[in-house]
């Protein structure tokens, strides 16, 4: 990285944290240090919202999954819309009735404690994992692109992280997000005008269009209903339903964002702008995706995009293969460019037959062309049987660092660093305050005041911040990240989804039903991630239907055995 | 619960109106979508 980059990406991070900490100054009680004391308008709880979930495993994966395996992981957003509306109408009223400061207080007043206590720890366990995959996501690009100690940089962002979310809690995390989400949609932006214009000039936006949908990476839509297929518009809409509903209905790091607002009004408002923008938003970065992969039709394109590894490789005892490999590579290369020029040509004619012919030719070239980067991928891990085999990540990061001018560069390296602190924090803040209210205040010490209670959910912020870096050291081998994270959050979405639905909506399921319904559905999750083929959008619905089935199913055997013994005592 | 929201919301001004809106939203962009997936393959 050049001066100029350094500085853009310094003085980003320094003006982000600074602003943060200055509009969050004066907390001085758990209310103002946990809820901002209801002050943030609607546009601040959206954008916070968006925040959160858009960590810098989006910015990092997503494009690389459309080059790999085209835009359909679009449609695993198409739920979250339906479950905005349908959390405005139910859950915000019910959160905001009660004045609660975490989700899983709900589920006390209407279960019982041991039912608040499992819904707090699956929380935790789950979020805590979590938010170490969000800060070593950031981590990996320094420590290919700078060659920067992986473990010094995680607690580099950690730390800075854990730095303003202590001082300035909940408020500065929502302030921070404001100007990290202003950050980010200027810099993805720049990224694709920056990307769109180093395309050969003779190519028009219906040219770049056509080659990405006739290299299958306009892929949007898939309507054919397939259990293992991972995305298509029903586990889209309907897994993606439920991992929504419980991401944002049950989750304290979404919970916590929008318990800020000042209304309910703010609150639905705020959630609504998130289920309007959030697929487009999420469309714009998979086309940057598709973009690059037509952008890579016409520039060299490296065979693995993780220059460590290619190092790694070309050093040791398969260099010979890996050369021979590279150079098949770029002869099939030469002529997938061949038959994209052939296929614009016809496109531009109107030429039916050579666009057809054109198009097979490049559906040919490009099944080769995969083939031979599995075929590197396997002699990367033949090589070195721990490497990472898996290079959506760098796709993005690499056309970065190797076509953006100078100060560009630095500016991207500050959309992925505010992505990933944006949610870090949100992740840190509500861990503090479910490990607060939830567990400590409400099970190990009640009898503190309110300072103390302030004292120690600082005290929390700093432990889970330790551990999500120590987590983050280990976070290197989950293949593609977004993916990873998603998965982790649907092994457990699904059982807390279930315990919220079944209050919400059922009110004859009690407490000891639905803890030990809640019990198995998470048994049962676990086995279908281990044993079967079942795409991990519909463990949400397994988990969440087994706790409602089950407990229903407890409640009826329960309760009627209950009301058997009743009358003789 | 809608009782307990006595402000009225900005622009279409009530709440029926937003959801209805924002479920259409999605609508037109799956069929956009869809037809972009189909025309461009």
């Amino acid at each position: 990285m050049s001066i100029a980059d350094w500085i853009v990406l310094l003085s980003t991070l320094v003006f982000i944290t600074v602003y943060g900490i200055y509009k969050s100054r004066g907390n001085k009680n758990i209310e103002g240090y946990l809820l901002g004391n209801k002050t943030m308008p609607w546009y601040t709880v959206g954008l916070s919202i968006m925040a959160t979930q858009a960590s810098a495993i989006t910015f990092l994966s997503a494009p690389g999954q459309a080059f790999t395996d085209g835009m359909r992981f679009l449609q695993f957003y198409f739920g979250l819309p339906i479950a905005m509306v349908v959390l405005c109408i139910t859950v915000v009223p019910i959160f905001h009735r009660l004045k609660i400061y975490t989700a899983y207080e709900y589920l006390e007043t209407r279960f019982d404690l041991k039912t608040r206590s499992l819904g707090a720890l699956l929380f935790l366990i789950q979020r805590g994992l979590a938010a170490g995959l969000t800060i070593y996501a950031p981590s990996i690009i320094l420590s290919s692109l700078l060659g920067w100690n992986m473990y010094l940089t995680n607690i580099f962002i950690g730390g800075i992280v854990v730095l303003y979310t202590v001082v300035g809690g909940t408020k500065a995390v929502s302030y921070t997000q404001l100007g990290q989400m202003t950050i980010i949609l200027s810099g993805i932006g720049l990224a694709a005008i920056l990307l769109f214009q180093l395309l050969p000039e003779y190519l028009t936006f219906s040219n770049v269009i056509s080659i990405a949908g006739k290299s299958g990476k306009l892929n949007l839509v898939d309507f054919n209903f397939d259990l293992n297929n991972r995305y298509n518009v029903w586990s889209g809409v309907i897994g993606g339903f439920f991992l929504a509903m419980a991401y944002f209905g049950t989750d304290q790091s979404q919970v916590g964002r929008y318990l800020t607002g000042k209304s309910i009004t703010e609150i639905r408002l705020g959630l609504l702008f998130n289920g309007i923008v959030k697929i487009p938003m999420q469309l714009f970065i998979l086309f940057i995706g598709a973009l690059l992969y037509v952008f890579y039709i016409f520039q060299p394109q490296p065979l693995f995009f993780n220059q460590v590894e290619t190092n790694k490789v070309t050093q040791g005892e398969y260099k010979y293969e890996y050369a021979a490999l590279e150079e098949t590579f770029v002869k099939t290369q030469k002529a997938k460019k061949e038959s994209t020029i052939a296929l614009v040509q016809g496109l531009e004619t109107n030429n039916e037959p050579l666009v057809e012919s054109a198009t097979a030719s490049l559906n040919n070239h490009i099944v080769e062309s995969d083939k031979i980067r599995q075929q590197a991928r396997d002699l990367i891990k033949k090589n070195d049987p721990k490497a990472d085999a898996n290079d959506t990540n760098y796709i993005f990061l690499r056309f970065v660092t190797d076509y953006l001018p100078e100060g560009i560069i630095g500016l991207l390296i500050a959309v992925i660093f505010a992505a990933s602190m944006s949610s870090t924090s949100s992740e840190l803040n509500a861990l503090a305050s479910t490990t607060v209210v939830d567990i400590y205040k409400r099970s190990i010490y009640k009898k503190g005041n309110d300072n103390h209670y302030l004292k120690v959910s600082k005290w929390a912020t700093v432990i889970w911040g330790i551990y999500a870096i120590l987590v983050a050291e280990f976070a290197n081998r989950l293949g593609s990240l977004i993916e990873a994270v998603n998965i982790l959050g649907s092994l457990f979405y699904g059982t807390i989804l279930g315990i919220f639905l079944a209050g919400f909506y059922i009110k004859k399921i009690k407490g000891n039903a639905v803890f030990m319904a809640a019990l198995i559905a998470e048994a049962v999750v676990i086995w279908c991630y281990f044993y079967t083929s079942i795409s991990f959008l519909w463990y949400n619905l397994i988990g969440c239907f087994i706790v409602i089935g089950l407990g229903g199913l407890f409640e009826l055997i329960w309760g009627k055995s209950d009301a058997q013994k009743k009358p003789t005592e | 619960m809608e009782q307990q929201e006595p402000q009225k919301p900005p622009i279409f001004g009530n709440w029926r109106a937003w959801y209805l809106f924002t479920l259409l939203v999605l609508v037109v962009q799956v069929v956009v979508y869809y037809f972009i997936t189909e025309n461009f393959k």
